[in-house]
């Protein structure tokens, strides 16, 4: 199956990456953890950028660009330097932006993702480094406002902006790339994607194809797009906006278009009739850096990354490639799962790990460390001794994370435990007598009719037998007849 | 009239106090603000000693402006590292010397021009740090010196002065316009206070990034004794006759302390000054950027932000303005490769030539400035643009190299003293200050008043 890109869709992500996990902000010691702090808060001279302050880096910051150019299998610059952009904007105070130039620490770097007809290299152009400004809030709207309120909290946390290749040809694959993207992160340790502003991204979007015909497309840029949902709706508006001007005849511009989320359209913001300025120039406050030598020693340190713990989880498990896959995405859902799978039955610590426990956190929105692991063997281990049924195990989970406890006890408590298998052969022989229609159509060849059976045995059991079990006696009694 | 370190000692506890007492009663433009007290001295190398300096350093609690209205008002939360070290070493801050706005030469500060202490109708420098260790206000003084604010000053005062290799004192509390220019310096009445004051000063400071690792030592430099001296042809291009007598007296000075003193030429001289001014006017585009009236500073009414920040930038003087505008220009992309690109380039043929020269010549002797120290008023009275560039083409050279200089009085042209400058290789610090000590005490320069 290949995918025919009938527009010609063609779709390129910058995205910018918050390391809110470098404990300071980029250029001074204010802390990178600004989430539960009231405005104006998390800041200094320095991120205030008043006169006379001096931008001190921050190293981790710029090991972690490396470990994050290194995980998109990307080449990490030897010497690299900052540059000064410049515009007037009165969130962003000193007036010019640090950032990096013509040498990104990170370049040519590609991440593999599941396209519409099997697996796409999305290539990495570009990855650098530059700091955040502060966060500007317009009373009234973006286009007419009465008055403006600025919080520095943001001024100068340290970005890795990553730039890729025009290679996504559908609003699915930008979504499953940035899935992946923020995976990879996660798993780095770099950042902290459920902090607000953690990951925003611009999109490019051009669609190349009018009647077929291949024709020269007009790239819009769609900014500051802050969560994956929006994104696939935002390029999905885009392209619908795009055709439907070719189709009008109506002239596309290349510009800058602002995603409302609200009403899910986009906004013309400027058209740009010729590039912008920054008047970037090497910015004398920090010498350049000679980063090549530290790239072994973090290559050395860098964590099993997605693809690699999808593909062992599935060799040295032996689990489903479909459980493995789902149990990736989050690294602490794999750390979950091999906890458990060290102390229970592989397959089984996979299904209850990936199907039940995930789907019930979802399902609450709540974050893994709701459920503890030990806990989540001991219902495994109940379940396979035949201590509650599966049906109950689901029960525990999910009475575990509304109310706590612990799994023995809720087991008592709501009277999980499987009843005694004695009861389940006077239950069986009994159903079979009360269901004389039912046997004589099983005897003459009617499967089906088992399920009445055992269900008559389940009803007796008050749902505390094991269906399997079940059944088994139920086909026994059968036998004897 | 100066009076050095040991006369301020013997003063005593009265030494802040008559200190604070002149700067009150400065009419001279000397001093932008006072600040401080007698009961803030510590113990320490200048325990007790009032010292004052330049207004774009930043001074704790006490108003900062750099000569400028946009920065009108301006308290800073903390201080400059020049400053607590200073204060540290036990000295007092007892005033804020005046500048020209924010150190652009031939600009004009809020305070108007410097008088000269030793001849009240001509001007004391771009900065008031020499005329207040001239007028005997304070024995020394510390000042940023870019384009020459520190050592044109001196030279213009008869005063000593002395700007380090770059990164020896922090920049950090600094104010600078163009950072890779500026370096922090002292101005005294002897080279042997200027070392007392740098010494205090100097050290790494892990706030600033351009700082050097180790701290720097003044003391053990070569003798003059055998010492070679160069003089670069074109750093006398332009220096009036007058000048010029005192820089060939210095020369013979020189011969007589058993150095040789040769002239030679400099490939790279003619780009010095071009080359310094794009790099500033670059650099200041983007260092004055900040001046929006957000954070800090006045801020003016306005509609709309658009219009606030414009309307608060217009507070900064014409000068600094059109320097701005023209650091804006050459920064855009239709002329970066052809002027601060190729200056960026021309800069490292400069420092690549100073070095060859270093490896033939110990020191290299030019005068400070051109001339003595101009009338008060004129034709550049309200700033004028080509001041910026009028002093000398050692002093941007020594700028763009990051190169130790100092300046000490040669000589007299009428009661106006002028300056000679020593220019060692990057790092050889000490070796400067030990000649331009040897011939302070050889030359035994006196104004003709004093005779
Ligand atoms: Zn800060």
């Amino acid at each position: 199956m290949v995918y025919e890109n009938p527009d010609g869709v063609m779709i390129g992500l910058e995205v910018h990456v918050q390391l809110n996990k470098a404990n300071t902000k980029m250029f001074c010691s204010c802390t990178s953890d600004y989430t539960d702090s009231e405005a104006n808060t998390c800041l200094c001279a320095g991120c205030l950028a008043l006169p006379g302050t001096t931008p001190v880096l921050n190293e981790k910051s710029v090991d972690y660009a490396i470990r994050i150019g290194l995980a998109l299998n990307a080449e990490i610059e030897n010497e690299t330097d900052f540059f000064m952009k410049s515009y007037f904007y009165p969130d962003l105070g000193n007036g010019y932006q640090v950032t990096q130039f013509d040498r990104p620490i990170v370049k040519n770097g590609s991440v593999v993702i599941e396209g519409e007809d099997g697996e796409l290299k999305v290539r990495i152009t570009r990855a650098h480094m530059e700091d955040d400004p502060g966060k500007m809030a317009h009373f009234g709207t973006i286009e007419k406002s009465t008055g403006s309120i600025i919080d520095f909290n943001r001024s100068g946390m340290p970005l890795v902006e990553i730039v890729t290749a025009p290679d996504m040809r559908s609003a699915k694959e930008a979504r499953r790339f940035l899935d992946k993207l923020r995976s990879i992160l996660e798993y780095l340790d770099v950042f902290d994607g459920t902090r607000e502003g953690a990951m925003k991204a611009d999109a490019n979007i051009s669609v190349n194809v009018f009647n077929g015909k291949r024709i020269e497309g007009t790239r819009v840029e769609v900014k500051n797009i802050s969560s994956h949902k929006a994104v696939e709706k935002a390029i999905n508006y885009e392209i619908m906006r795009q055709k439907d001007y070719l189709r009008k005849n109506k002239q596309l511009v290349q510009e800058t278009r602002h995603y409302d989320e609200d009403r899910n359209v986009t906004i013309s913001l400027r058209v740009k009739e010729t590039a912008d300025d920054y008047r970037y120039f090497p910015d004398f406050d920090l010498v350049p850096m000679i980063v090549g030598d530290r790239v072994e020693g973090i290559r050395a340190q860098m964590p099993e990354l997605p693809d690699a713990k999808r593909e062992r989880f599935v060799s040295q498990y032996g689990i489903s490639d479909a459980h493995a896959k789902s149990l990736v995405t989050e690294r602490a859902f794999a750390d979950l799962f091999e906890s458990v799978a060290a102390k229970v039955d592989q397959k089984s610590a996979a299904s209850w790990v990936a199907d039940v426990v995930k789907g019930e956190l979802n399902y609450r929105d709540l974050p893994i460390t709701a459920i503890k692991g030990d806990d989540i063997v001991t219902v495994i281990e109940m379940v396979t001794k035949k201590e509650i049924s599966e049906e109950s195990g689901v029960t525990v989970i999910r009475t575990l994370l509304d109310d706590g406890g612990k799994p023995a006890d809720i087991v008592k408590a709501k009277g999980l435990a499987m009843v005694a298998d004695d009861f389940i052969a006077t239950a069986a022989k009994e159903a079979i007598a009360e269901s004389p229609d039912a046997v004589a159509d099983y005897k003459a060849g009617t499967e089906k009719a088992l399920n009445f059976i055992v269900g008559k045995v389940m009803q007796k059991a008050k749902g505390k037998a094991d269906a399997r079990l079940a059944r088994e006696m139920v086909l026994k009694e059968l036998e004897k007849m | 009239m100066t009076k050095d370190i040991a006369s301020f000692k013997a003063a005593g506890d009265k030494a802040v106090a008559e200190s604070l007492e002149k700067i009150k009663k400065d009419d001279s433009g000397i001093f932008i603000a006072a600040c401080g007290d007698a009961k803030a001295a510590g113990s320490g190398p200048l325990s007790g000693i009032p010292i004052a300096v330049s207004d774009n350093i930043s001074t704790k609690d006490v108003e900062t402006t750099c000569g400028s209205k946009i920065l009108k008002g301006y308290v800073p939360p903390f201080s400059g590292k020049a400053v607590d070290d200073l204060t540290n070493a036990g000295a007092v801050i007892v005033g804020k010397t005046n500048m020209v706005e924010f150190g652009i030469l031939g600009a004009v500060s809020t305070k108007g021009p410097v008088k000269n202490p030793l001849d009240n109708t001509r001007k004391g420098g771009p900065s008031g740090s020499a005329a207040a260790v001239a007028a005997g206000i304070v024995p020394a003084a510390v000042c940023s010196d870019v384009g020459g604010l520190l050592r044109v000053s001196a030279s213009f005062c008869g005063t000593a002065a002395f700007k380090p290799s770059y990164g020896a004192v922090s920049r950090f509390g600094l104010i600078y316009y163009t950072g890779s220019l500026d370096q922090i310096g002292v101005t005294a009445t002897t080279v042997s206070d200027v070392v007392t004051v740098m010494d205090v000063l100097s050290g790494n400071d892990n706030r600033d990034t351009t700082s050097l690792p180790d701290k720097m030592v003044y003391s053990g430099g070569k003798p003059l004794s055998g010492c070679k001296i160069g003089i670069p042809e074109e750093f006398l291009e332009g220096v009036s006759a007058d000048v010029m007598k005192t820089f060939d007296e210095a020369v013979a000075t020189f011969e007589k302390l058993g150095a040789t003193c040769k002239k030679f030429s400099m490939n790279t001289a003619k780009y010095m000054q071009p080359v310094h001014d794009i790099i500033a006017a670059g650099e200041s585009s983007a260092m004055l950027a900040k001046y929006d009236g957000t954070r800090f500073g006045p801020r003016a009414e306005a509609d709309n932000w658009h219009e606030m920040i414009a309307k608060t930038r217009a507070l900064f003087g014409p000068v600094v303005e059109r320097r701005i505008m023209l650091g804006i220009h050459l920064l855009m992309a239709g002329q970066y490769n052809d002027y601060y690109m190729k200056s960026m380039q021309t800069r490292t043929l400069i420092i690549e030539e100073f070095e060859s020269v270093f490896k033939e010549y110990d020191l290299l002797i030019s005068p400070t400035a051109k001339d003595v120290a101009p009338e008060l008023g004129g034709a550049c009275g309200a700033g004028c643009d080509q001041e910026f560039s009028s002093y000398s083409t050692a002093i941007a050279g020594v700028d763009l190299a990051g190169l130790p200089a100092a300046t000490v009085p040669c000589g007299f042209v009428g009661k106006l003293p002028a300056g000679l400058q020593i220019i060692g290789g990057y790092l050889k610090d000490a070796d400067v200050i030990a000649a331009a000590e040897a011939f302070e005490k050889a030359a035994d320069v006196k104004s003709p008043e004093a005779k």
